[in-house]
């Protein structure tokens, strides 16, 4: 199991990580091919656009993994070992079930869009693809956030604190 | 139904929740309970917030920043700053500023300057025979520069939910930098007379020209980039991205000097670090669309406007608000959830969008400076290995020097509009 979740982990980070140095790559071909060749890639913005959302949620359900994702730990930090715990174990079960609902609703507007037949106006794409990753990754977002609250629930049975445990959402502030 | 969002709001503050949850979770609860909409609106709020071109530039400015902050490109920058004040009084200091404002240029972000200015300038500081502590307050503070000189992506950020023009605010950075990073050399200069730190090495023959050749791929950057934008050659977006294939060259083809390992690293850990920003800003975004619909910017418009009766007070006192905020939590992202509430505020005392803009970054680079949460503490006490409380006294007389600044470019709007209204407008 613990080898399937890693090997999906460095797929999801490779993806990512290729999927931004090619579309910067895509838009400094765009400038050169627009004033060498006096050609513009019409279908580009829409691409890059797209391409924003998945970046966006793939990253953010790695987000969990690495704790990135910036959150206020005054009272996390002062509370006492248990109590932090259980604070940790509330925010995972309703992020985990936001996430749920989120995805639950991404699949229900990708099935409405899919059943209209809509096509994106330049790349000429259904227009239910762009809506996937949230779909999709809302649903990773709130796995990842089940498992780990389940992990902060054993812990706080076997009487462990918070800064025992690998946990995520540690960083505080980090920003530009 | 604003006491129920105030209360589900400060509540999941409190417990730790991650921020950009917290905006999806209580749009959801005001959603289900005061309102009629279904919650599939959630969805396409999320994605109408970030099908947005202009938000890619958050993920190419952090992708050249960090790729520029692995070495190669600072050392070369620091290089040529030190040839060009190195000879005056307390030169390496001042070459430490003039090389944060231009590595500010490149990188659009405060902590990465500090970690590539510093990690490079605090032991040639040690070593020129410069006091310590005036060394790490100088490399936090003039790091916070990164923000304030465009590009910047707190800048960007602040475009994208105000709905301002990106080249507009850009420029209208660079004097209220410029200004910031002056009173630091006149500090720096002052602190050197005062102490008699010298000026330092002499150069071999040949050593000058090859120092600006090397430094002149990392001097050629924000002539691109700023110089691209105002000439409309191409947009931000693109502008960002062209930064990104021109650091991957100078660093892989000129330089050398950073392995694909590294890059890779580099690469993903960006990647997370902006979708987890961009993340915010589409949460953020769906919660403004929800407070937008239910008329709240209008009230709290109305209720600021009958207590404050100046544009300078109001001004004064968000600045107060965000600096006490910034105590508690991520002054970015107090400023993408709460500057769009102020809308209407903004418009009734006809505060300009850009100004407030510019005041708004100026705030958050003050949060980078002040515990418990100033991220340039942090990075500074990972590179010096000392204690928080000692960073932030070290910090202390640059921070009155920049709170001074502060005030000066709040209070004279024409400091930030005096040239895009020349320029642009």
């Amino acid at each position: 199991m613990k080898r399937i979740q890693s090997y999906w982990s460095h797929t999801e980070e490779g993806i990512l990580a290729f999927t931004l140095v090619g579309l910067a790559f895509l838009a400094f071909m765009e400038v050169v091919s627009r004033y060498l060749f006096n050609h513009s890639f019409t279908w580009f913005e829409e691409l890059s656009r797209y391409t924003g959302v998945f970046i966006t949620f793939l990253g953010a359900s790695l987000g969990v993994k690495y704790g990135t994702h910036f959150s206020m730990d005054l009272f996390l930090s002062k509370a006492g070992a248990r109590t932090a715990l259980f604070m940790r174990i509330i925010t995972c079960a309703l992020s985990s079930a936001i996430f749920f609902t989120i995805g639950y609703f991404g699949f229900a507007h990708v099935l409405k869009l899919k059943s209209f037949g809509v096509h994106s106006a330049a790349l000429q794409i259904p227009m239910y693809i762009p809506y996937l990753p949230i779909a999709f990754f809302s649903f990773t977002l709130a796995l990842r956030y089940m498992v780990l609250g389940i992990r902060h629930v054993v812990d706080f049975k076997n009487k462990r604190s918070l800064t025992e445990t690998r946990s995520g959402e540690k960083v505080v502030g980090e920003g530009p | 139904m604003i006491a129920a969002i105030l209360i589900s709001f400060i509540l999941l503050l409190c417990l730790g929740m991650p921020i950009s949850i917290l905006l999806a979770v209580t749009a959801s609860v005001a959603l289900i309970f005061f309102t009629n909409t279904p919650l599939i609106i959630l969805v396409q709020q999320l994605f109408n917030a970030l099908d947005n071109y202009v938000l890619m530039a958050v993920p190419f400015f952090i992708l050249a920043g960090g790729i520029m902050g692995q070495g190669a490109i600072a050392r070369r920058l620091i290089a040529v700053m030190d040839l060009a004040v190195g000879r005056f009084r307390g030169g390496t200091a001042i070459a430490t500023v003039v090389a944060c404002v231009f590595f500010a240029a490149l990188s659009g972000s405060s902590p990465a300057t500090v970690v590539a200015i510093g990690s490079i300038m605090l032991p040639a500081l040690a070593r020129a025979g410069y006091d310590e502590r005036f060394s790490q307050g100088l490399i936090t503070s003039a790091g916070s520069l990164g923000i304030v000189i465009p590009p910047s992506i707190p800048m960007i950020l602040y475009c994208l939910v105000m709905n301002v023009s990106v080249a507009e605010l850009f420029m209208a950075g660079i004097l209220p930098g410029v200004l910031i990073g002056g009173v630091f050399i006149g500090y720096t200069y002052w602190m050197a007379r005062k102490n008699n730190w010298r000026a330092h090495r002499a150069y071999k023959k040949g050593e000058k020209l090859k120092i600006i050749r090397d430094g002149l791929w990392a001097l050629m950057l924000p002539v691109i980039v700023l110089g691209g934008i105002y000439t409309g050659i191409f947009t931000p977006t693109e502008a960002a991205a062209i930064s990104v294939v021109y650091a991957l060259f100078v660093e892989l083809v000129i330089y050398r000097e950073l392995t694909l390992p590294r890059l890779y690293r580099v690469c993903k850990d960006s990647a997370v670090l902006s979708a987890c920003l961009m993340f915010i800003l589409a949460c953020a975004m769906t919660f403004v669309w929800l407070l937008t619909a239910e008329q709240i910017p209008v009230k709290v418009a109305n209720a600021i406007i009958g207590v404050v009766h100046h544009w300078w007070t109001f001004l004064l006192l968000v600045s107060a608000l965000f600096l006490i905020l910034g105590t508690v939590m991520d002054d970015v992202s107090a400023m993408i959830i709460l500057s769009p509430l102020f809308v209407d505020t903004l418009k009734g005392f006809g505060i300009d969008f850009v100004h407030y803009g510019i005041v708004m970054v100026l705030v958050i680079e003050f949060g980078f400076l002040t515990p418990p949460f100033g991220l340039n503490l942090f990075v500074t006490m990972g590179l010096t290995d000392r204690s928080l409380t000692s960073v932030s006294r070290a910090t202390l007389p640059f921070l009155l020097l920049l709170l001074a600044a502060v005030l000066l470019i709040t209070l004279i709007p024409q400091i930030s509009l005096f040239l895009p209204t020349l320029i642009l407008r």
